[in-house]
Protein backbone atom coordinates (compact mmCIF):
# COMPACT_ATOMS: atom_id res chain seq x y z
CA UNK A 1 0.00 0.00 0.00
CA UNK A 2 1.51 3.18 -1.04
CA UNK A 3 1.39 5.71 2.24
CA UNK A 4 2.39 8.98 2.38
CA UNK A 5 4.16 10.52 5.72
CA UNK A 6 5.35 13.79 6.96
CA UNK A 7 7.58 12.91 9.31
CA UNK A 8 9.80 15.84 10.78
CA UNK A 9 8.17 17.99 7.81
CA UNK A 10 9.60 15.60 5.38
CA UNK A 11 7.15 14.54 3.15
CA UNK A 12 7.51 10.81 1.28
CA UNK A 13 5.47 8.57 -0.39
CA UNK A 14 6.31 5.10 0.76
CA UNK A 15 5.37 1.44 -0.70
CA UNK A 16 5.13 -0.69 2.57
CA UNK A 17 1.95 -3.24 4.10
CA UNK A 18 -0.05 -0.90 6.14
CA UNK A 19 -0.37 -2.87 9.27
CA UNK A 20 4.38 -2.12 9.50
CA UNK A 21 4.14 -0.27 12.86
CA UNK A 22 5.03 3.38 12.55
CA UNK A 23 8.34 3.05 14.75
CA UNK A 24 9.71 0.92 12.08
CA UNK A 25 8.96 2.88 9.63
CA UNK A 26 10.34 5.91 11.20
CA UNK A 27 13.75 3.60 11.75
CA UNK A 28 13.96 1.44 8.37
CA UNK A 29 12.18 3.68 5.82
CA UNK A 30 13.40 7.33 6.86
CA UNK A 31 16.43 6.06 8.87
CA UNK A 32 15.54 8.01 11.94
CA UNK A 33 17.12 5.55 14.98
CA UNK A 34 16.45 7.95 17.76
CA UNK A 35 13.39 6.57 18.38
CA UNK A 36 13.86 3.42 20.28
CA UNK A 37 11.98 -0.08 20.08
CA UNK A 38 11.30 -1.66 23.59
CA UNK A 39 8.78 -3.91 23.91
CA UNK A 40 6.58 -3.48 20.55
CA UNK A 41 3.07 -3.64 22.57
CA UNK A 42 2.34 -0.03 24.15
CA UNK A 43 3.81 -0.40 27.57
CA UNK A 44 7.69 0.94 27.87
CA UNK A 45 6.59 3.99 25.89
CA UNK A 46 10.42 3.99 24.23
CA UNK A 47 8.78 4.94 20.84
CA UNK A 48 7.01 7.69 21.90
CA UNK A 49 6.40 9.91 19.29
CA UNK A 50 4.43 13.22 18.72
CA UNK A 51 1.33 12.48 16.37
CA UNK A 52 -0.95 15.09 14.81
CA UNK A 53 0.38 17.09 18.56
CA UNK A 54 -0.23 14.05 20.89
CA UNK A 55 1.89 11.92 22.13
CA UNK A 56 1.84 7.86 20.48
CA UNK A 57 3.37 4.79 20.79
CA UNK A 58 4.56 4.54 17.77
CA UNK A 59 4.63 0.25 17.73
CA UNK A 60 0.71 1.05 18.00
CA UNK A 61 0.54 3.21 15.02
CA UNK A 62 -0.08 1.10 12.24
CA UNK A 63 1.27 3.02 8.75
CA UNK A 64 -1.69 3.16 7.25
CA UNK A 65 -3.09 5.41 10.27
CA UNK A 66 -0.15 7.66 9.34
CA UNK A 67 -1.41 8.89 6.33
CA UNK A 68 -1.55 12.77 6.14
CA UNK A 69 -0.39 13.41 9.91
CA UNK A 70 2.15 15.07 11.14
CA UNK A 71 4.80 13.05 12.55
CA UNK A 72 7.02 14.53 15.10
CA UNK A 73 10.32 12.16 16.36
CA UNK A 74 12.85 12.91 18.58
CA UNK A 75 14.95 14.36 16.02
CA UNK A 76 11.68 16.49 14.83
CA UNK A 77 12.22 17.63 18.09
CA UNK A 78 15.19 19.31 18.39
CA UNK A 79 14.50 21.81 16.15
CA UNK A 80 12.34 23.79 19.25
CA UNK A 81 13.46 25.94 22.09
CA UNK A 82 12.10 23.86 24.60
CA UNK A 83 13.88 20.69 23.56
CA UNK A 84 17.30 22.56 24.46
CA UNK A 85 16.31 23.43 27.94
CA UNK A 86 14.18 19.90 28.43
CA UNK A 87 18.01 18.12 27.34
CA UNK A 88 19.83 20.22 29.51
CA UNK A 89 17.78 19.69 32.74
CA UNK A 90 18.33 16.40 31.85
CA UNK A 91 22.14 16.55 32.11
CA UNK A 92 22.25 18.89 34.74
CA UNK A 93 20.51 16.19 37.46
CA UNK A 94 21.77 13.32 35.98
CA UNK A 95 18.36 12.01 34.84
CA UNK A 96 19.70 9.80 32.62
CA UNK A 97 21.58 6.59 32.85
CA UNK A 98 21.57 3.95 29.83
CA UNK A 99 19.85 6.21 27.75
CA UNK A 100 17.38 3.92 25.92
CA UNK A 101 14.01 5.44 27.24
CA UNK A 102 15.37 9.23 27.13
CA UNK A 103 14.36 9.95 23.51
CA UNK A 104 10.45 8.64 24.77
CA UNK A 105 11.12 10.72 28.17
CA UNK A 106 11.78 13.36 26.37
CA UNK A 107 9.06 13.30 24.23
CA UNK A 108 6.89 13.49 26.74
CA UNK A 109 8.13 15.93 28.89
CA UNK A 110 8.07 18.07 25.78
CA UNK A 111 4.11 17.06 25.44
CA UNK A 112 3.32 17.66 28.90
CA UNK A 113 5.23 21.09 29.61
CA UNK A 114 3.39 22.34 26.73
CA UNK A 115 -0.28 21.37 28.22
CA UNK A 116 1.12 22.61 31.39
CA UNK A 117 3.21 25.10 32.57
CA UNK A 118 3.40 24.33 36.76
CA UNK A 119 2.98 20.67 37.08
CA UNK A 120 3.21 19.21 40.64
CA UNK A 121 5.23 16.44 40.89
CA UNK A 122 2.36 14.27 40.66
CA UNK A 123 1.26 15.63 37.41
CA UNK A 124 4.75 15.04 35.96
CA UNK A 125 4.59 11.41 36.80
CA UNK A 126 1.25 10.75 35.47
CA UNK A 127 2.71 12.61 32.59
CA UNK A 128 5.45 10.42 32.18
CA UNK A 129 3.72 7.29 33.03
CA UNK A 130 3.47 5.74 29.65
CA UNK A 131 7.20 5.51 29.99
CA UNK A 132 9.02 2.95 31.67
CA UNK A 133 12.81 3.68 33.08
CA UNK A 134 14.69 0.57 34.29
CA UNK A 135 17.75 2.46 35.76
CA UNK A 136 17.32 5.70 37.26
CA UNK A 137 14.21 4.91 39.95
CA UNK A 138 12.72 8.02 38.11
CA UNK A 139 13.62 10.80 40.62
CA UNK A 140 15.82 12.41 38.46
CA UNK A 141 13.54 11.91 35.98
CA UNK A 142 10.69 13.99 37.75
CA UNK A 143 13.61 16.33 39.12
CA UNK A 144 14.82 17.28 35.44
CA UNK A 145 11.16 17.94 34.36
CA UNK A 146 10.67 20.38 37.40
CA UNK A 147 14.08 22.09 36.54
CA UNK A 148 12.83 22.55 33.07
CA UNK A 149 9.60 23.94 33.61
CA UNK A 150 11.13 26.70 36.36
CA UNK A 151 13.73 27.46 33.23
CA UNK A 152 11.10 27.42 30.73
CA UNK A 153 8.92 30.00 32.68
CA UNK A 154 11.83 31.75 33.70
CA UNK A 155 12.18 32.69 29.60
CA UNK A 156 8.82 33.21 28.96
CA UNK A 157 8.22 36.07 32.26
CA UNK A 158 12.03 37.40 30.79
CA UNK A 159 10.31 37.87 27.17
CA UNK A 160 7.30 39.28 28.97
CA UNK A 161 9.41 41.80 30.48
CA UNK A 162 10.62 42.42 27.60
CA UNK A 163 7.03 43.23 25.79
CA UNK A 164 6.56 45.73 28.74
CA UNK B 1 5.57 -8.90 6.85
CA UNK B 2 2.25 -10.16 5.36
CA UNK B 3 1.49 -8.18 2.27
CA UNK B 4 -2.63 -7.58 2.86
CA UNK B 5 -4.91 -4.98 1.47
CA UNK B 6 -5.18 -1.72 3.59
CA UNK B 7 -7.82 0.93 3.13
CA UNK B 8 -8.36 4.03 5.04
CA UNK B 9 -11.75 5.41 4.41
CA UNK B 10 -12.50 9.54 4.55
CA UNK B 11 -16.47 8.88 5.53
CA UNK B 12 -18.51 5.84 6.92
CA UNK B 13 -20.81 5.25 3.75
CA UNK B 14 -16.90 4.61 2.17
CA UNK B 15 -16.37 1.92 5.29
CA UNK B 16 -19.46 0.35 5.33
CA UNK B 17 -19.24 -0.52 1.58
CA UNK B 18 -15.75 -1.57 2.11
CA UNK B 19 -16.94 -3.70 4.52
CA UNK B 20 -19.65 -5.58 2.72
CA UNK B 21 -17.83 -6.15 -0.42
CA UNK B 22 -14.98 -7.85 1.32
CA UNK B 23 -17.90 -10.36 3.06
CA UNK B 24 -19.18 -11.10 -0.37
CA UNK B 25 -15.75 -12.02 -1.63
CA UNK B 26 -14.75 -13.99 1.58
CA UNK B 27 -12.15 -11.74 2.50
CA UNK B 28 -11.90 -11.52 6.38
CA UNK B 29 -11.16 -7.93 7.56
CA UNK B 30 -9.36 -6.43 10.62
CA UNK B 31 -10.88 -3.37 11.87
CA UNK B 32 -8.57 -0.92 13.83
CA UNK B 33 -9.54 2.14 15.15
CA UNK B 34 -6.72 3.24 17.98
CA UNK B 35 -4.85 -0.01 17.16
CA UNK B 36 -3.73 0.06 20.80
CA UNK B 37 -4.86 -3.46 20.81
CA UNK B 38 -4.96 -4.98 17.56
CA UNK B 39 -1.38 -3.39 17.18
CA UNK B 40 0.07 -4.77 20.54
CA UNK B 41 -1.80 -8.49 19.53
CA UNK B 42 -1.00 -8.41 15.88
CA UNK B 43 2.98 -7.18 15.83
CA UNK B 44 3.57 -10.81 17.24
CA UNK B 45 0.95 -12.65 15.19
CA UNK B 46 0.93 -11.77 11.32
CA UNK B 47 -1.90 -13.75 10.80
CA UNK B 48 -4.51 -11.84 13.17
CA UNK B 49 -4.59 -8.80 10.35
CA UNK B 50 -6.08 -11.52 8.57
CA UNK B 51 -7.03 -10.35 4.46
CA UNK B 52 -7.03 -6.93 5.08
CA UNK B 53 -7.10 -4.18 7.27
CA UNK B 54 -9.47 -1.65 7.28
CA UNK B 55 -8.43 1.76 9.86
CA UNK B 56 -12.08 3.96 10.83
CA UNK B 57 -9.03 6.70 12.29
CA UNK B 58 -10.04 9.24 9.63
CA UNK B 59 -13.74 8.98 10.70
CA UNK B 60 -15.32 12.40 11.91
CA UNK B 61 -18.92 10.89 11.61
CA UNK B 62 -18.20 8.36 14.47
CA UNK B 63 -16.04 11.02 16.47
CA UNK B 64 -18.67 13.11 18.56
CA UNK B 65 -20.10 13.79 21.84
CA UNK B 66 -23.59 15.07 22.01
CA UNK B 67 -26.90 15.16 23.67
CA UNK B 68 -29.78 13.37 21.83
CA UNK B 69 -32.95 14.56 24.52
CA UNK B 70 -32.06 12.82 27.47
CA UNK B 71 -29.19 10.96 26.59
CA UNK B 72 -26.01 11.29 25.43
CA UNK B 73 -24.57 10.08 22.26
CA UNK B 74 -20.39 9.21 22.11
CA UNK B 75 -19.17 8.61 18.99
CA UNK B 76 -17.61 4.60 18.87
CA UNK B 77 -14.43 6.45 17.30
CA UNK B 78 -14.23 9.24 20.52
CA UNK B 79 -10.44 8.02 21.94
CA UNK B 80 -10.16 8.16 25.83
CA UNK B 81 -8.29 11.10 26.11
CA UNK B 82 -11.20 13.09 24.64
CA UNK B 83 -13.70 11.47 27.06
CA UNK B 84 -11.79 12.04 29.90
CA UNK B 85 -11.74 15.53 29.18
CA UNK B 86 -15.14 16.20 27.45
CA UNK B 87 -17.27 18.86 30.13
CA UNK B 88 -20.58 17.15 28.75
CA UNK B 89 -19.61 13.65 30.00
CA UNK B 90 -17.70 15.16 33.00
CA UNK B 91 -21.00 16.95 33.97
CA UNK B 92 -23.56 14.49 32.62
CA UNK B 93 -21.87 10.82 33.19
CA UNK B 94 -18.79 11.71 35.04
CA UNK B 95 -17.82 7.99 35.75
CA UNK B 96 -17.29 7.62 32.10
CA UNK B 97 -14.91 10.23 32.70
CA UNK B 98 -13.59 8.77 35.35
CA UNK B 99 -12.80 5.37 34.03
CA UNK B 100 -11.72 6.65 30.94
CA UNK B 101 -8.72 9.15 32.73
CA UNK B 102 -7.10 5.72 34.11
CA UNK B 103 -6.99 3.74 31.32
CA UNK B 104 -3.68 2.85 30.18
CA UNK B 105 -0.95 5.89 29.73
CA UNK B 106 -1.32 9.56 28.10
CA UNK B 107 -0.06 7.91 25.03
CA UNK B 108 -2.69 5.06 25.12
CA UNK B 109 -5.64 7.48 26.04
CA UNK B 110 -4.53 9.65 23.05
CA UNK B 111 -5.47 6.62 20.16
CA UNK B 112 -7.55 4.19 22.39
CA UNK B 113 -11.18 4.48 21.55
CA UNK B 114 -14.23 3.36 23.59
CA UNK B 115 -15.21 1.27 20.38
CA UNK B 116 -11.96 -0.70 20.65
CA UNK B 117 -12.52 -0.96 24.13
CA UNK B 118 -16.13 -2.75 23.79
CA UNK B 119 -15.13 -4.75 20.50
CA UNK B 120 -12.71 -6.23 22.06
CA UNK B 121 -15.10 -7.34 24.91
CA UNK B 122 -12.21 -8.38 27.19
CA UNK B 123 -13.30 -8.70 31.14
CA UNK B 124 -11.40 -6.57 31.76
CA UNK B 125 -11.99 -3.91 29.74
CA UNK B 126 -11.72 -0.50 31.51
CA UNK B 127 -14.37 1.54 30.24
CA UNK B 128 -17.23 -1.88 30.16
CA UNK B 129 -18.58 -1.56 33.64
CA UNK B 130 -19.07 2.30 33.53
CA UNK B 131 -21.31 1.50 30.08
CA UNK B 132 -22.91 -1.54 32.13
CA UNK B 133 -24.70 1.18 34.59
CA UNK B 134 -25.41 3.87 32.04
CA UNK B 135 -27.39 1.55 30.50
CA UNK B 136 -25.67 1.85 26.97
CA UNK B 137 -27.21 0.75 24.12
CA UNK B 138 -24.63 -0.08 20.92
CA UNK B 139 -25.63 1.50 17.31
CA UNK B 140 -24.19 -1.57 15.39
CA UNK B 141 -24.05 0.11 11.17
CA UNK B 142 -23.88 -1.95 7.86
CA UNK B 143 -24.35 -1.01 4.09
CA UNK B 144 -27.97 -2.24 4.48
CA UNK B 145 -29.57 -1.58 7.83
CA UNK B 146 -28.73 -0.47 11.29
CA UNK B 147 -29.60 -1.87 14.53
CA UNK B 148 -29.65 -0.96 18.49
CA UNK B 149 -28.27 -3.64 21.08
CA UNK B 150 -27.94 -3.39 24.71
CA UNK B 151 -24.57 -3.45 26.08
CA UNK B 152 -24.99 -7.03 28.02
CA UNK B 153 -26.27 -8.86 24.78
CA UNK B 154 -23.64 -7.19 22.29
CA UNK B 155 -21.30 -8.94 24.80
CA UNK B 156 -21.38 -12.99 24.55
CA UNK B 157 -17.91 -13.88 26.38
CA UNK B 158 -13.91 -13.52 26.59
CA UNK B 159 -13.26 -11.69 23.30
CA UNK B 160 -16.83 -12.71 21.78
CA UNK B 161 -19.59 -10.61 20.46
CA UNK B 162 -22.63 -10.48 18.00
CA UNK B 163 -21.23 -8.09 15.70
CA UNK B 164 -21.53 -9.48 11.79
CA UNK B 165 -18.62 -9.45 9.66
CA UNK B 166 -20.29 -6.56 7.60
CA UNK B 167 -21.38 -4.73 10.43
CA UNK B 168 -19.07 -1.46 12.52
CA UNK B 169 -19.50 -0.32 15.91
CA UNK B 170 -20.51 3.52 15.50
CA UNK B 171 -22.32 4.90 18.09
CA UNK B 172 -22.96 4.94 22.17
CA UNK B 173 -26.22 5.80 23.64
CA UNK B 174 -25.82 6.10 27.45
CA UNK B 175 -28.14 7.47 30.37
CA UNK B 176 -27.81 11.45 31.33
CA UNK B 177 -27.48 11.03 35.42
CA UNK B 178 -29.43 12.92 36.95
CA UNK B 179 -28.71 15.92 39.33
CA UNK B 180 -29.19 13.52 42.41
CA UNK B 181 -27.88 10.38 41.22
CA UNK B 182 -24.32 9.52 42.29
CA UNK B 183 -21.75 7.57 40.59
CA UNK B 184 -18.41 5.70 41.62
CA UNK B 185 -15.61 3.54 39.70
CA UNK B 186 -12.94 2.25 41.60
CA UNK B 187 -10.10 -0.52 40.04
CA UNK B 188 -7.35 -2.32 41.75
CA UNK B 189 -4.14 -2.85 39.34
CA UNK B 190 -0.69 -3.76 40.02
CA UNK B 191 0.31 0.09 39.17
CA UNK B 192 -1.72 2.77 38.56
CA UNK B 193 -0.44 3.60 34.88
CA UNK B 194 -0.40 0.44 31.68
CA UNK B 195 -1.79 -2.05 34.33
CA UNK B 196 -4.16 -3.98 33.44
CA UNK B 197 -7.05 -4.52 36.36
CA UNK B 198 -7.27 -7.15 39.08
CA UNK B 199 -10.85 -5.94 39.78
CA UNK B 200 -12.50 -3.31 39.31
CA UNK B 201 -16.69 -1.85 40.17
CA UNK B 202 -18.93 0.55 38.89
CA UNK B 203 -21.53 2.03 41.25
CA UNK B 204 -24.96 3.91 40.35
CA UNK B 205 -27.65 4.86 42.52
CA UNK B 206 -29.96 7.96 43.73
CA UNK B 207 -29.60 9.24 46.91
CA UNK B 208 -32.89 9.62 48.64
CA UNK B 209 -33.76 10.39 52.13
CA UNK B 210 -30.68 8.83 53.43
CA UNK B 211 -30.64 5.55 51.06
CA UNK B 212 -29.73 4.81 47.88
CA UNK B 213 -32.29 3.45 45.31
CA UNK B 214 -32.37 2.11 41.62
CA UNK B 215 -28.60 0.82 42.52
CA UNK B 216 -26.56 -0.45 39.90
CA UNK B 217 -23.61 -2.08 40.05
CA UNK B 218 -20.70 -4.05 37.44
CA UNK B 219 -18.07 -5.52 37.81
CA UNK B 220 -15.17 -5.94 36.12
CA UNK B 221 -12.42 -8.64 35.98
CA UNK B 222 -14.34 -11.42 37.97
CA UNK B 223 -15.68 -13.09 35.72
CA UNK B 224 -15.84 -14.26 31.62
CA UNK B 225 -17.93 -11.06 30.83
CA UNK B 226 -18.88 -7.90 32.82
CA UNK B 227 -20.97 -9.44 35.74
CA UNK B 228 -24.14 -7.11 36.48
CA UNK B 229 -24.02 -7.50 40.62
CA UNK B 230 -27.97 -8.29 41.21
CA UNK B 231 -27.31 -10.05 44.95
CA UNK B 232 -25.31 -6.74 46.13
CA UNK B 233 -28.28 -4.33 44.17
CA UNK B 234 -31.04 -6.12 46.40
CA UNK B 235 -28.87 -5.78 49.71
CA UNK B 236 -28.00 -2.00 48.57
CA UNK B 237 -31.53 -0.63 47.30
CA UNK B 238 -33.66 1.31 49.66
CA UNK B 239 -31.59 0.02 53.16
CA UNK B 240 -29.81 1.91 55.81
CA UNK B 241 -26.21 1.92 54.70
CA UNK B 242 -24.99 0.73 58.32
CA UNK B 243 -22.18 -1.75 59.92
CA UNK B 244 -24.76 -4.51 60.01
CA UNK B 245 -24.89 -4.12 56.04
CA UNK B 246 -21.95 -3.62 55.37
CA UNK B 247 -21.17 -6.43 56.87
CA UNK B 248 -22.97 -8.49 54.58
CA UNK B 249 -20.94 -7.04 51.31
CA UNK B 250 -18.20 -10.13 51.40
CA UNK B 251 -21.32 -12.73 50.96
CA UNK B 252 -23.43 -10.92 48.30
CA UNK B 253 -19.90 -10.40 46.30
CA UNK B 254 -19.29 -13.81 46.55
CA UNK B 255 -22.64 -15.31 45.38
CA UNK B 256 -22.00 -12.32 42.60
CA UNK B 257 -18.71 -13.15 41.29
CA UNK B 258 -17.13 -16.22 39.08
CA UNK B 259 -13.48 -14.67 39.65
CA UNK B 260 -10.77 -16.97 38.04
CA UNK B 261 -6.91 -17.36 39.26
CA UNK B 262 -4.92 -16.00 36.53
CA UNK B 263 -1.37 -14.44 36.64
CA UNK B 264 -2.32 -11.48 37.26
CA UNK B 265 -4.63 -12.00 40.43
CA UNK B 266 -6.38 -14.67 42.72
CA UNK B 267 -9.97 -15.29 42.67
CA UNK B 268 -9.85 -14.61 46.57
CA UNK B 269 -8.16 -11.45 46.10
CA UNK B 270 -10.11 -10.35 43.25
CA UNK B 271 -13.53 -11.05 45.33
CA UNK B 272 -11.78 -9.36 48.83
CA UNK B 273 -11.04 -6.27 46.94
CA UNK B 274 -14.36 -6.38 45.24
CA UNK B 275 -16.13 -6.27 48.96
CA UNK B 276 -13.54 -3.77 49.93
CA UNK B 277 -14.77 -0.78 47.05
CA UNK B 278 -17.85 -1.37 47.89
CA UNK B 279 -17.70 -0.97 51.14
CA UNK B 280 -15.70 2.45 50.57
CA UNK B 281 -18.35 3.53 47.48
CA UNK B 282 -20.98 3.08 50.43
CA UNK B 283 -19.43 5.18 53.44
CA UNK B 284 -18.05 7.54 50.83
CA UNK B 285 -21.65 7.95 49.34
Amino acid sequence: MKINFNINGIVKEVDIPPQKPLCDVIREDFGLTGTKIGCREGECGACTVIMDGMTVNSCLVPAVSAEGREIITIEGLQQFPETEIINDNFKKVGAVQCGYCIPGMVMSSYALLKDNKNPTEDEIRQGLSGNLCRCTGYKRIVLAVEGAARDLNKIEGGNEDEKH
Amino acid sequence: MKNINGFLPLNLEEALLILKHSYKNGRKVRIVAGGTDVMARGNGNQSFFLDSVLDISALKEIQEIKTCEDKIKIGAGCTHAQIAKSILLKNHASILTKASSVIGSPQIRHRGTIGGNICNASPVGDILPSLYVLNAVLTLASASQKREVPIKEFIKGPGRTIIQPDELLTEITVDMLGENEFTDYRRSATRKALAISKSSVAFRGIKKEGVLVGVKIALGSVGPVIISAHNCEKLIEGKKIDEEMLAQIPSAVQADCKPIDDLRSTKEYRSHVVGVFLAEILRSC
